[in-house]
């Protein structure tokens, strides 16, 4: 027996001093490939914000409570159940693929033991600064240097996922499996040839999104095929042509799907009713019923449910103190999507983002079609917080730059 | 920042997280209280008449232990070691501007 505040600490300045030494080489070894350094700022900013969040959370348990009582409380006992297993048990394996999330955890406490929950939020916290080093990586290469520094700025002090960076869910590593794609589609889109490194990036993140949320990887695979072929279509015909093609053919696609899908997959759309009529612990923010197991159900629900997640829940939605917390969160994300909807009229699309907004596209139809609850929603939306800091970033660089060439003109 | 002076920083930062974890694991609440269940004849022995009349104290057939000192000093001093050399690395090398060992 030992005093555990000690053993706690220690474990939580070894983890931290590790996340820390970790994400600092990604910065730099981004950096060698051309990129820039300089996300040091927003990337410290938003490790503190992150731990700030955490320690609010633990006191303010109106705030934090309803969290960590919920989906947390499962992913703990399963950690823990996991961990006491030996490392030859064939359940690491299945676990590994099936639940990658609890991996780090589970290794974390069969290493060094039962270490409370602090050393493993912050590597929640350092695997969401390493999708936000790579997100601005990746719009630092379409953008250059200051696209880059926008886009960290955005995605690392963005208050929903300064929230859920804390929590033990599945977020932070999906995030980093999105980086790891968007990077890799956004290299594919701008090479004539493919290349291997992108390649393997790319399907390193389409098996975190596999292991962390096994639905996600269909859209994001639809994504990837989407974008593979536009990116061969729009070098022979054309940007705006190109597009549009592939806009009309993904629509009538996805049609096709909606209309063949309870003839073909009648067993999984029923497991999906099944699950969205299962009633969701602690949740406050119900959504009207839906029926997925028909064609028209499921058009409805895809449509409306995007729009539930886009939407809401709404800013005078603040029945708890968690959801007047999030009422930040919710304007901020309001305020992202008008910005970019306005910058791209403005300035026209550029090519180099259609891969990105390609991959919004897909996963917000497959978040819409699962969720059960507008808070559960206002969680998985931190996904697409993360992906849009990118487009965000460049389009305002961008903005930046038309604006003090006309400042120039003018005087 | 060479790789020697990287070295001293982080022996330094090693001892004092070594210093500073046997300091908090002497210091700190120094009773550790270990409790034994206690078989029938013992509980005999302890509470005597009492207990077979069932009328013994309420404190439950257990005896209870006050140790003085943390038996896993060692382990706190080793993660107290590796977490001040850690920390001392992370600060050292979140200053340089490149990757590479001696730079």
């Amino acid at each position: 027996m030992t005093d555990p505040w000690l053993f706690r600490a220690e474990v939580s300045l070894i983890v931290g001093a590790l996340v820390v030494i970790v994400l600092w080489r990604l910065m730099l070894g981004l950096d060698r490939r051309g990129f820039t350094a300089s996300y040091g700022l927003p990337v410290c900013a938003g490790f503190g914000l992150r731990l700030l969040a955490v320690a609010v959370a633990a006191a303010i348990p109106a705030i934090g409570h309803k969290l960590t009582t919920t989906d947390e409380a499962s992913f703990m006992a399963t950690t823990r159940a996991l961990a006491a297993l030996p490392l030859s048990s064939s359940k690491w394996l299945s676990m590994t693929v099936h639940w990658t999330e609890v991996i780090p955890w589970a290794l974390t406490y069969k290493v060094i033991g039962y270490c409370g929950s602090f050393p493993l939020r912050l590597e929640q916290i350092g695997l969401s600064l390493a999708a936000v080093i790579g997100i601005s990586a990746t719009a630092g290469k379409v953008g250059g240097r200051r696209a880059g520094l926008i886009a960290a700025w955005i995605a690392a002090v963005e208050p929903s996922s300064v929230y859920f960076s804390g929590l033990l869910h599945q977020e932070s590593l999906c995030m980093v499996g999105e980086a790891l794609l968007i990077a890799a589609l956004v290299d594919a889109w701008l090479r004539d040839r493919p290349a291997w490194r992108p390649v393997c990036v790319g399907l390193l993140g389409l098996g975190l999104i596999f292991g962390t949320r096994s639905y996600m990887a269909f859209f994001a695979a639809v994504a990837v095929v989407l974008v593979l072929i536009g990116a061969a279509v729009c070098r022979r015909v054309g940007l705006s042509r190109g597009l549009a093609g592939l806009t009309a053919v993904a629509v009538l696609v996805g049609f096709a799907g909606i209309l063949a899908a309870p003839h073909v997959v009648p067993g999984s759309l029923a497991n999906l009713q099944h699950q969205l009529n299962l009633p969701y612990p602690g949740a406050n923010l119900p959504l009207p019923h839906t029926t997925v197991t028909n064609s028209g159900g499921l058009l409805k629900t895809a449509v409306l449910r995007s729009i539930d997640l886009l939407l809401r829940p709404f800013p005078w939605q603040i029945g708890s103190a968690a959801q007047k917390a999030a009422v930040v969160g919710t304007l901020v994300w309001y305020l992202m999507v008008i910005v970019v909807l306005v910058l791209a009229v403005r300035q026209g699309l550029d090519g180099r983002l259609a891969p990105v907004l390609i991959l919004v596209a897909c996963e917000t139809v497959g978040f819409a079609l699962t969720l059960v609850d507008a808070g559960e929603g206002f969680r998985h939306r931190v996904n697409l917080v993360l992906l849009l800091a990118m487009p965000l970033g460049v389009l305002l660089d961008r903005w930046w730059r038309a604006r003090a060439q006309r400042r120039s003109v003018a005087t | 920042m060479t790789a020697a002076r990287t070295a001293r920083v982080v022996t330094i930062g090693a001892f004092a997280g070594l210093v500073i974890a046997l300091g908090f694991a002497f210091a700190m609440p120094t009773k550790y209280v270990t409790t034994t269940p206690l078989s029938a004849p013992s509980r005999v022995q302890l509470y005597g008449a009492l207990a077979q009349q069932n009328q013994r104290p309420h404190a439950g057939p257990t005896a209870t232990t006050v140790r003085e000192k943390s038996p896993r000093t060692e382990r706190d001093a080793l993660l107290g070691l590796i977490a001040g050399g850690l920390l001392a690395f992370a600060l050292v090398t979140t200053g340089r501007r490149e990757l590479g060992g001696s730079g």
